[in-house]
């Protein structure tokens, strides 16, 4: 029952007592009429709530698809139609249905929020959306308000239609995957390429002095004859260029909607420059880390290469469970918000009842611990927790922050602050991040061939003062003549130039965006400053020029010339 | 499976939220216009300032409040107006003039939304509307009003059935029912009379029967997460008390150990540096 019933009922009620007190004919039957009405409307409701939500069917189709999984492609647009039909008698008016997206989805053009207004047996309605991130996509099903024609009685159910997806990283196409001019006396085979080192490839190295045990074929006879002496042709090694990926999912990376996450960046850039490279015809592997630990997916080339790497990305993507120390207001609200979203029906005080409290006296206080009683209850029972354990919610701070963000993440929901409250512990202050970066470069070292090109993306911005603790790893991969390249993503998606930090207005966002590029830009100058010293390569933000800086290495690779560290 | 054909289905049925019908402003301006008469009707004996006035203010609060004001207004007139045993309202009269009103009730909160829509506009926007309305000058997309036109008919006719058919119930029970001046008979007889006592207890079972009805409704409508999670309120409010001081028990310890941990790491940290020599400190 509305608010608005309830307060037709009263004066009803009170004209109805009051007419038979003063035996007022009129005033009785007006209000008796009244009541006898909305008796009638709340039976005729609670039958269509009975009878019409039963019976009530949904087919979705995303991309013209209805199966229960799929892919999907971030930054790429989803066509989403859905099918709604009913019994035999038809759904009668007014039905609000609403097909819930996670926050990992955008709907564009049409609305995922439709009404049905008159009586109907079947529907489609169809909407367009975007999936902004990669990881995990969960359709979990539709969000229904049935109301009567005058607003009397409302009733809110969500029927389950779970859909889930995994969305692969978005990637751009760049560059010329196999250069048509001619730079080599012989076109070596796809995916192999020269190397500046003695071998048995096709391109002259160097002359040597002729030494005993060296094939006699090998001999150049000419400029034997010449210098009077044996001489002997050295050739180039030909080898394939391999590509590891370091891709840093820490906390940080993480933090911030589906889309503008640092992460989002790294996987672009990351995707975007496997594609070519494996066009090209080079393997790409990749080393994935964050607080669980360290992934290497193994270097792979080809179509199926490709997509094991991107599945390998999306997995990565996921949110882990996170460690929350602190609980906000906001965080309540949030998961309270996605509860009324996605299990109204459980949120209704006739079920979820709240036991008498008299403490807190202020009335927001004492609400707000009402609302908790709620949410405890809510997650209790789509956990399986003992009532024990409910109330612990209500008093445990930390726990109900835990299960909070948990159940908001399991949601679609990207992670809320604070994840980690206070600085200098743990991952946080890039020691942590510093360590297993270098191990996992340790370990590429041990397990790398001849040839090969290193990008680390690494938010390494805010780790600076530690960035000591890697440039052993770092010196250690230039002196075995691998490249490295450094991508670390902009907080502000924009790279850090002199432009970047004018004033554009004194509107307090533009402000704050100076302050954050000036900041930026500063800690970028310290960071190239420190890596391009020992003869590494650095770009700031992930956008299209760091996919052309690591395609820049990358061709150098090719060209077989020895990295700036190495030394013939 | 015989799937329904998409085609047929009219691009009316399924609308966004925030899209009105096409006969939106005739019936805002209808509601209006029969709210104000209704209102024009009471308290004659008032000035006309007055009554403007009082009919404005009830006008603006329809936004919010549906036709609560209008059906308070309504019974205060009928409240101070109505002499007492009155026969005005016994005939068909009276049964025309209370399904009028309710039908104006019903017709307001009906058009809530429209009205809600229209007051989100500026009062400019309304009174060109009005305006228009009179000269003709409102457009119609013709075939989605030929469309709304059956779909309203049918409505507008079920809800006067459905109307109809609750004015004669009360009439029904008003005339069933004792009232103040046939209670003290009525009781009388039932006392003495040994078959009043089987009306009476009739009376009280169909209470009960009704009562019983409702909440087998209700149960009926729970779904089973409902049900398990009603079971679980119900459980935690009988033991609120035990469990809370269980968890604040067990919270108590926890910090406790906390509190202890953190001294014992102190106590032997201070131990270790009073053990060193003198130079080292």
């Amino acid at each position: 029952m509305t608010g608005l019933a309830r307060w037709l009922a009263l004066p009803g009620i009170a004209g109805l007592s009051l007419g038979i007190l003063r035996e007022q004919t009129g005033l009785m039957l007006l209000s008796l009429s009244l009541l006898v009405w909305l008796l009638v409307e709340w039976l005729l409701f609670t039958w269509r709530l009975w009878f019409e939500l039963r019976h009530l069917k949904f087919e979705r189709s995303v991309n013209g698809r209805t199966e229960d999984s799929g892919i999907l492609w971030a930054g790429r647009s989803v066509a989403v139609e859905v099918r709604v039909s009913s019994s035999f008698f038809g759904m009668g008016s007014i039905v609000r249905i609403r097909d819930v997206v996670p926050e990992n989805m955008q709907v564009l053009d049409q609305e995922n929020d439709v009404t049905i207004r008159s009586r109907i047996h079947s529907a489609v309605f169809r909407y367009r959306a975007i999936v902004l991130g990669a990881g995990k996509l969960r359709l979990p099903g539709f969000r229904i308000v049935m109301l009567d024609r005058q607003g009397f009685f409302r009733a809110e159910r969500f029927i389950p239609f779970p859909q889930s997806f995994r969305v692969l990283p978005a990637f751009q196409k760049v560059g010329d995957p196999q250069p048509l001019v001619k730079r080599v006396n012989s076109q070596p085979q796809h995916g192999i390429h020269r190397l500046q080192r003695s071998g048995m490839g096709s391109e002259l190295l160097e002359l040597r002095e002729y030494a005993a045990g060296d094939p006699p074929k090998s001999i150049a006879w000419k400029v034997s004859a010449r210098r009077d002496k044996l001489m002997t042709r050295q050739y180039e090694s030909e080898v394939p260029v391999r590509l590891q990926l370091f891709v840093d999912g820490s906390i940080g990376t993480r933090t911030g909607g589906f889309g503008l996450r640092l992460l989002d960046q790294m996987n672009f850039v990351a995707a975007s420059v496997a594609q070519a490279a494996i066009s090209a015809g080079d393997p790409v592997g990749a080393m994935l880390f964050d607080e669980r630990g360290l992934r290497r997916v193994p270097a792979a080339t080809g179509d199926r290469g490709f997509h094991r790497l991107l599945d390998a990305l999306s997995e990565f993507s996921v949110n882990p469970a996170p460690i929350p120390d602190r609980l906000t207001n906001r965080l309540i609200e949030t998961a309270l918000g996605v509860a009324a979203d996605q299990f109204p029906e459980l949120l209704d005080e006739r079920v979820n009842h709240v036991p008498f409290l008299l403490f807190p006296i202020s009335p927001w206080a004492h609400r707000r611990l009402r609302e908790r009683y709620r949410l405890a209850a809510v997650i209790a029972l789509l956990y399986e927790l003992s009532p024990a354990k409910q109330l612990q919610l209500v008093s445990d701070d930390p726990l109900m922050a835990t299960y909070a963000q948990h159940f908001l993440s399991q949601s679609g929901m990207s992670w809320m602050e604070p994840v980690i409250s206070i600085r200098n512990r743990g991952f946080h202050d890039g020691m942590a991040r510093m360590e297993i970066l270098s191990s996992a470069l340790a370990r590429a070292v041990s397990q790398a061939k001849d040839n090969e090109v290193f990008v680390v993306f690494a938010d390494l911005l805010e780790c600076v003062p530690s960035l000591s603790h890697l440039m052993p790893a770092v010196k250690m991969v230039l002196a075995r003549h691998h490249r490295v390249a450094f991508v670390c993503p902009s907080p502000t998606f924009l790279r850090p130039t002199v432009e970047s930090t004018v004033i554009r207005s004194l509107a307090t966002e533009d402000l704050l965006l100076a302050a954050e590029q000036i900041r930026t830009r500063e800690l970028a100058a310290r960071l190239q400053f420190e890596l391009r010293r020992v003869g590494a390569t650095v770009s700031i933000s992930g956008e299209s020029s760091a996919i052309h800086l690591v395609l820049g290495q990358m061709s150098l690779a090719r060209t077989g010339r020895m990295a700036t560290g190495g030394v013939r | 499976m015989n799937r329904p054909d998409p085609s047929v289905v009219t691009p009316t049925v399924l609308e966004p939220t925030h899209e009105t019908s096409q006969f939106g402003g005739l019936l805002i301006i209808s509601v209006l216009a029969s709210a104000a008469g209704i209102l024009f009707l009471l308290a004659p004996h008032m000035g006309w300032p007055l009554r403007f006035f009082l009919t404005a203010i009830i006008l603006l609060t329809m936004k919010y409040w549906g036709g609560v004001m209008v059906l308070i207004a309504v019974q205060a007139d009928l409240f101070f107006r109505e002499p007492p045993r009155s026969a005005n309202f016994q005939g068909a009269t009276g049964l025309l003039a209370v399904f009028l009103i309710v039908t104006l009730l019903m017709f307001i909160n009906r058009n809530r939304e429209l009205l809600k829509h229209a007051a989100s506009r500026p009062l400019s926007s309304i009174f060109g509307l009005i305006v228009s309305a009179f000269k003709g000058e409102i457009v119609f997309d013709s075939s989605k009003a030929v469309r709304q036109v059956p779909q309203m008919l049918g409505a507008i006719i079920r809800a006067i059935a459905l109307l109809v058919g609750c004015v004669f119930v009360s009439q029904i029970l008003l005339n069933t029912l004792p009232n103040r001046r046939t209670f003290n008979e009525d009781l009388r007889g039932w006392m003495l009379d040994e078959t009043s006592v089987l009306q009476c207890s009739l009376l009280l079972s169909g209470i009960i029967a009704a009562w019983i009805v409702c909440h087998e409704i209700f149960w009926r409508q729970l779904t089973r997460d409902q049900s398990r999670l009603y079971l679980r309120s119900v459980f935690l409010t009988i033991h609120h008390a035990d469990l809370r001081m269980i968890v604040r028990g067990r919270l108590h310890l926890r910090q406790k150990s906390a509190l202890e941990k953190k001294e014992r790491e102190a106590a032997a940290f201070s131990c270790r540096t009073e053990n060193l020599p003198e130079f080292r400190r």
